[in-house]
């Protein structure tokens, strides 16, 4: 055997994948997302020509005690049940729901127009997801109100709990809550309030909606700002005082943050993983978050100033984890990039000195950056 | 979902009752696969990717696997594939211009001299220039150390085709390495 081959045979033996705890995790829930999403399509292609079929008949349909169609386009009081006993009801003129995706994780419906009640068969292990112009309502088994206008989209609680995302914050809602939530970017100034557009609801001068006749027994109103966060009735009105609704769970944003990435929407990504390093700094994986915000930054979105804040980031959740290595390496190649010539120069010889036989020396020392 | 096999890898012992989870297949065996691609492609960025892809093929057809004591090297066998293919992948997109291929990262291995590290590195760099079923065979027989009989069985070729693809392998790495 020739004298390198026994080398490489030596150097192979030691060779192996850096598969951390926390990377197995990442790349468990990859594979759970990328197979209910392979399982969605199939069921999809299914139910289109289930729909196809539906559609030949639809006037016998209008009775839909028995349909387990998904689609349902027809006038006021029309009933959509689907396979689990959960059903919407559409309220108003022609409103519309589409199914986005149906599977034994998740039925997901887009509400396309007016307004819709949806009853929802509990059941843990399935999600309930209702999508209007942007804004998500997510729940487990419940009854609630989903009213779409112009500019806003009003949920209204009937019973149980909803958590609703918006496109500026997450709210939870309980039976009896009613809250609007904002179609379109906030302005900077969040004391300004427009006024809802939402065609059936009367409009009052506070700003409170009153939802359509739909609730049986009392409704607690609450004060809605523009910024769609649910206040008490005897809590402070608009402004900064209002307090925060409760905070999406580290699970909940990290699946936001993976979604976004499977869905090539690299920048929907950045939000939820910085909230992850703000809100849960003493998770243990919140050190792989920020890495996967700094990758994000760096090779996806160019912006090498703030990778280089998420890598050094990575060093301070975990100064001694398996990441910091990379991170390091990494802060330096994302500070040249960003023209801190200095800043590079300090951490090149800090990785050097931490790290004298590490995997990126090369590619740190022809940085140019070590004498 | 449960997957209706027992399913136990050599090393661990044999569950008391009923079937292994989809999740508890792949925390059980992942680190495998991770492993195996690793050394075959010799770099990290595409090993997470490559995982998640071997499971995906993998799950459908575990409830077919007659010996659950085969498990790994099924997959062993799938990831070879997923491999192979992403590699073919890369290679065509290269020669069109449609992706820009890095340099091969350097290899750390861990207790390995530098000096052993960097040439596992030329050696990729070498491999990377081969055909891929070439460096397949190879890297199965040198890096990942399998038997010929396990290289063939991996790759889908017979015995003889594997010997081949090693050794055309093996003298352009020598022509290189015997030189440096």
């Amino acid at each position: 055997m020739s004298d390198w081959l026994q080398k490489v045979d030596r150097a192979a033996k030691q060779l192996d994948v850096d598969w951390s705890t926390q990377r197995s995790f990442l790349a468990e829930r990859g594979f759970l997302l990328r197979r209910r999403r392979r399982r969605v399509v199939r069921a999809t292609a299914g139910v289109a020509i289930v729909v196809m079929a539906v559609l030949g008949v639809r006037a016998a349909l209008v009775d839909s005690a028995q349909v387990s169609t998904e689609i349902a386009t027809s006038p006021s009081g029309n009933l959509v049940r689907f396979a689990d006993g959960s059903t919407a009801t559409l309220l108003g003129k022609a409103s519309a729901v589409t199914p986005l995706e149906i599977s034994d994780e998740l039925i997901k419906i887009e509400l396309t127009r007016g307004s819709a009640r949806f009853e929802v068969t509990k059941r843990p292990s399935r999600l309930f997801q209702v999508v209007a112009a942007g804004v998500l309502v997510e729940v487990v088994g419940t009854r609630f109100v989903v009213a779409r206008g112009d500019t806003r989209v009003q949920v209204n609680v009937e019973q149980g709990k909803v958590r609703v995302r918006g496109l500026e914050r997450i709210a939870e809602l309980q039976a009896g809550d009613l809250a609007d939530f904002n179609t379109a970017p906030v302005p900077s100034d969040l004391h300004e309030a427009s006024t809802p557009q939402i065609s059936d609801s009367v409009k009052t001068p506070d700003s409170t909606v009153k939802a359509p006749d739909l609730t049986k027994g009392s409704t607690k109103r609450f004060k809605v700002p523009a910024h769609g966060v649910r206040t008490g009735p005897n809590e402070a009105a608009v402004g900064g005082g209002a307090p925060s609704v409760p905070e999406a769970s580290f699970d909940e944003l990290l699946r936001a943050a993976d979604e976004a990435r499977f869905n090539h929407d690299p920048g929907a990504a950045v939000a939820p993983l910085q909230r992850i390093t703000r809100r849960y700094r003493y998770d243990d994986r919140a050190a792989l978050a920020a890495f996967t915000l700094g990758r994000i930054l760096a090779d996806d979105l160019n912006r090498p100033r703030d990778a280089a804040d998420a890598f050094a980031d990575v060093r301070t959740l975990a100064p001694g984890g398996p990441l910091a290595e990379d991170a390091l390496a990494r802060e330096v190649e994302t500070r040249m990039r960003s023209n801190d010539v200095d800043r590079a120069r300090s951490l090149a010889q800090e990785y050097v000195r931490r790290y004298p036989h590490g995997r990126h020396l090369r590619s740190v020392g022809a940085s140019g950056l070590l004498e | 979902m449960t997957v209706p096999l027992r399913l136990v890898s050599p090393d661990d012992p044999v569950p008391a009752t009923g079937a292994a989870s989809v999740e508890e297949v792949f925390r059980r065996h992942s680190k495998y696969v991770a492993s195996v691609a690793f050394r075959l492609l010799g770099r990290e960025g595409e090993v997470d990717d490559i995982v998640q892809d071997v499971f995906l093929h993998s799950i459908d057809t575990l409830r077919q696997l007659k010996d659950p004591q085969a498990v790994r090297g099924w997959l062993g066998t799938v990831t070879v594939r997923i491999v192979r293919r992403r590699l073919r992948t890369r290679r065509i997109r290269a020669f069109l211009g449609l992706e820009w291929t890095p340099a091969t990262e350097e290899i750390a291995a861990h207790g390995a001299t530098p000096e052993e590290s960097a040439l596992l590195s030329r050696v990729y760099q070498v491999l990377d220039e081969l055909p891929v079923d070439h460096r397949i065979a190879w890297a199965l027989r040198h890096i990942e150390g399998e038997r010929l009989e396990e290289v063939a069985q991996r790759c889908g070729c017979s015995l003889a085709t594997a010997k081949r693809r090693i050794a055309a392998a093996h003298e352009v790495l020598d022509q290189v390495l015997s030189d440096e």
